[in-house]
């Protein structure tokens, strides 16, 4: 199903513009935030399929985000998450205490990028469709 | 001084000891004395005794022996029947057969006569039993027994003498008168005896207990002896015999050896026993009592002078002992008072005791201005908790010292760290416990602690900080590369994406620059390239190109016309310029104005760079200038860089001589002000 909604958030902008112009050219619908509070506000106005954060941010770290929306009851199942990282052992790190699907570290080969992104949604399907 | 005091006390010691010697010794010696001396008066007594009881029995039993002799003769004289034969006292007349029989009679009734015999009153032998025609008509009025009845004795026992009878044995003989009926003396029966049964009474009588028993008769001929032959010749009565029987003069006695006797008379007889015993004999028994006396008197004699000498060795190694003691005392002393640590010794109710100079140094406290403080007086008063739990573990823990560290306060009120080692201390001999307080000045090792951590903590900040800068930019090189590669692009977005990536490795290149750059500034690696520099110009330089970059923001020069120039490297001044113009644009993200102001002052060139940005949090002011330093917490992370900058700055600055200040508040803004010195002229 193309089209999915991806919420990317970075506060770097050459990474925001990296990965989001990327998953455009693959059909994708793309949002980008700055900053973890941007995700948080352009995350509620439309919860994405996939949300790509990373875990350095200011504001709003990724740990924050993807607790506070955990914790908030917003993250359902039919959203996949994605932590981006500058070092392999805190992202796996991260991954494990808020429970996200993946995690990447940087820098990021775009192929990878696109298996992951692929294997995430599909992720989320399969659970949004099971009953319950 | 102290010698003489040792000498003194030596003497003195000497004197006590030499006081007990004759104290101890002396009653010892008398008792000793008395002893020896009453032991050997009983063994002269006893000896005495011994030898007066020998001697009188001897001299009754041959007293009984002589006059039982004299007897048997007496009887025989006045049998009529020799009366008769004897007649008038005419020799002619003697009816000789009858005297003869008489005679045999006589010898045939006792043993041991040698010779029995019958003289006419003159004394000339007129018959003998056994015969012996040689002997008659020989006169013997020479004899002693003659003398003896010519005196009136009768019956007479004679001295011993040699009989002409026979092979002239000794004899003795019992003499008695024959006489008529009107009592005239018509003649002499004499008996002579052989000296066995005398021999055999003495001996009898002395056997046993070493004691020599010498009979002597009337004329002071030794008769016989219970050792060996008698020599039958005078004794000489003056020494020793008859003239003392004083026994406790031994050497009067006759013979090498000296001895004990007795001279016991026989007044019947007219003769005497000597009875003798060699001293050596007699105070035998004596001497051992006497050497046993003075084996213990010497046994207790050494005992005492055991006793002393070790007294004295004791005295003297106690001498020795208070002597290294004060030794001891003196090192400990000196410890005391030159130790490079604190040392207190304090109460059980925390009052200091003793202090030692470099405790008083450290506090800051005149010698002996510690004692009788309590310790909490100088302890910080935010550790005075601490410090009074630590004094109860100290009270409760039974021997280890226990070591903290805590806030001193000198007595001029400044504060400084201190590590204090305390050690509980039993008094001795019941002297109240205290405790040993060690203190060391650690101030200088926590400091160079704290920055070490500090330093660390900011090491490991800078890497993580670096590492997510470097991962970024890298991160977008090599996305947009493998994009441009791998994707169908238009020319624009080729191009597009080709500035991306020249944008991430030209900031990968500045951080690097950056880093190596403040690496080598710190270690002094860098030479710059001092020439006469117009900071105006280049403060204006700065200014047009960050307003080229930055239009969101109003950047603005004050700088008065025609500064002197000063000496400076001018790239560098270009790089602080820029620096500081880029942070004042980067902290005020909401754009507004960022002044730039040139002024000369007396000190040199002044720039200041405003902004009216988030400006510092005030904790922060110290530290904006240190390496790897970013403002932390809740600040927009969108400000980018190494953190390295500023530190940057202040190394230039520094380097030309000058100096750098910040004034902030937060909310309103930053003010970062530098100064280049004049030239020297």
């Amino acid at each position: 199903m193309a089209g999915e909604l991806i919420l990317i958030a970075d506060d770097e902008p050459s990474i925001r513009k990296l990965i989001g112009s990327f998953l455009s050219r693959r059909g994708y619908r793309v949002v980008v935030a700055a900053d973890g509070e941007e995700a948080l506000r352009l995350f509620l106005q439309e919860p994405p399929q996939l949300l790509i954060t990373d875990l350095n941010m200011p504001n709003l770290s990724g740990m924050e985000l993807l607790s506070k929306l955990a914790q908030s009851g917003r993250l359902g199942p039919s959203t996949a998450t994605m932590i981006i990282s500058g070092t392999k052992g805190l992202a796996v790190a991260a991954e494990l205490e808020v429970s996200a699907d993946d995690s990447l570290t940087k820098p990021i080969d775009m192929a990878e990028l696109e298996t992951r992104v692929k294997a995430a949604l599909a992720l989320a399907q399969s659970r949004s469709q099971k009953p319950g | 001084m102290p010698n003489r005091n040792a000498s003194g006390r030596f003497n003195r010691r000497l004197g006590l000891l030499g006081l007990y010697l004759i104290l101890s010794l002396g009653p010892l010696a008398i008792l000793t004395a008395v002893n020896v001396y009453s032991v050997r008066q009983a063994a002269v007594t006893q000896t005495k005794d011994n030898l007066t009881a020998s001697a009188a029995s001897l001299g009754v039993a041959i007293d009984a022996q002589m006059n039982g002799l004299g007897a048997v003769v007496h009887s025989y004289s006045t049998t009529p029947s020799l009366i008769a034969a004897l007649g008038t006292g005419d020799p002619l007349a003697f009816n000789q057969a009858e005297i003869d029989q008489r005679l045999q009679s006589l010898v045939s009734d006792q043993a041991d006569v040698v010779v029995a015999f019958v003289t006419d009153a003159e004394g000339t032998l007129r018959d003998s039993v056994p015969a012996d025609a040689a002997l008659v008509g020989q006169s013997y009025s020479n004899r002693d027994w003659y003398r003896g009845i010519v005196n009136g004795r009768s019956p007479y026992i004679s001295a011993v003498y040699q009989t002409a009878y026979g092979t002239n044995p000794w004899v003795v003989a019992a003499a008695a008168p024959v006489l008529d009926a009107s009592g005239q003396r018509i003649g002499i029966l004499v008996a002579a005896f052989g000296l066995a049964p005398l021999e055999n009474t003495l001996l009898s009588v002395g056997q046993g207990d070493h004691i020599r028993l010498i009979a002597i008769d009337q004329l002071d001929h030794e008769v016989a002896d219970t050792e060996g032959t008698p020599t039958k010749l005078v004794l000489d009565p003056g020494k020793p015999i008859g003239a003392t029987n004083d026994v406790t003069r031994p050497e009067l006695s006759r013979g090498r050896s000296p001895v004990y006797f007795v001279y016991a008379e026989m007044p019947d007889l007219n003769w005497a026993v000597l009875a003798q015993i060699p001293a050596s004999r007699a105070l035998a028994g004596s001497n051992q009592a006497i050497l046993f006396t003075l084996g213990l008197a010497a046994l207790m004699a050494l005992v005492i002078l055991a006793g002393l000498v070790l007294l004295a060795r004791t005295l003297a190694q106690g001498d020795r002992d208070s002597a290294a003691l004060r030794a001891d005392e003196g090192r400990l002393r000196t410890i005391f008072n030159y130790a490079g640590v604190g040392i207190m010794t304090i109460s059980t109710d925390d009052v200091v005791l003793s202090a030692n100079p470099a405790m008083e140094a450290m506090l800051g406290y005149p010698p002996g201005g510690l004692i009788g403080m309590r310790f909490q007086e100088f302890t910080h008063p935010d550790d005075r908790p601490l410090s009074t739990s630590f004094r109860a573990r100290l009270d409760s823990s039974n021997s280890g010292p226990v070591s903290m560290e805590k806030r001193y306060v000198r007595a001029d009120g400044s504060v400084f760290w201190g590590q204090v080692t305390a050690t509980p201390v039993q008094g001795e001999r019941g002297a109240a416990p205290f405790s040993v307080s060690m203190v060391q000045d650690i101030q200088e090792r926590r400091d160079s602690t704290e920055r070490l951590e500090k330093l660390n903590n900011d090491k490991s900040h800078f890497v993580s900080l670096v590492s997510h800068e470097f991962r970024n930019a890298l991160t977008g090189i090599q996305g947009f590369s493998e994009t441009i590669r791998d994707e169908d692009l238009t020319p624009e977005d080729v191009r597009d994406f080709a500035n991306d990536i020249n944008r991430d490795a030209k900031r990968l290149a500045r951080m690097i620059n950056d880093l190596l750059d403040l690496e080598r500034m710190e270690a002094g690696r860098v030479e710059f390239e001092r020439a006469p520099v117009d900071l105006g110009a280049l403060a204006a330089e700065a200014v047009e190109a960050a307003q080229l970059t930055s239009p969101s923001h109003t950047l603005r020069l004050e700088a008065e016309p025609a500064l002197p120039e000063v000496s400076a490297d001018a790239d560098k001044m270009t790089q602080v310029l820029v620096n500081l113009i880029s942070n004042a644009i980067k902290y005020s993200p909401a754009g507004g104005e960022v002044l730039v102001s040139v002024q000369a002052t007396t000190e040199g060139v002044r720039v200041r760079v405003q902004d009216h940005g988030l400006g510092i949090p005030e904790q922060e002011l110290e530290r904006v200038f240190e390496r790897y330093h970013r403002l932390e917490g809740g600040r927009p992370r969108d400000i980018r860089g190494t953190g390295l900058g500023l530190a940057i700055v202040k190394q230039i600055v520094e380097a030309h001589g000058g100096r750098i200040d910040v004034e902030s508040r937060e909310g309103e803004g930053s003010t970062f002000t530098f100064v280049i010195p004049w030239p020297a002229s």
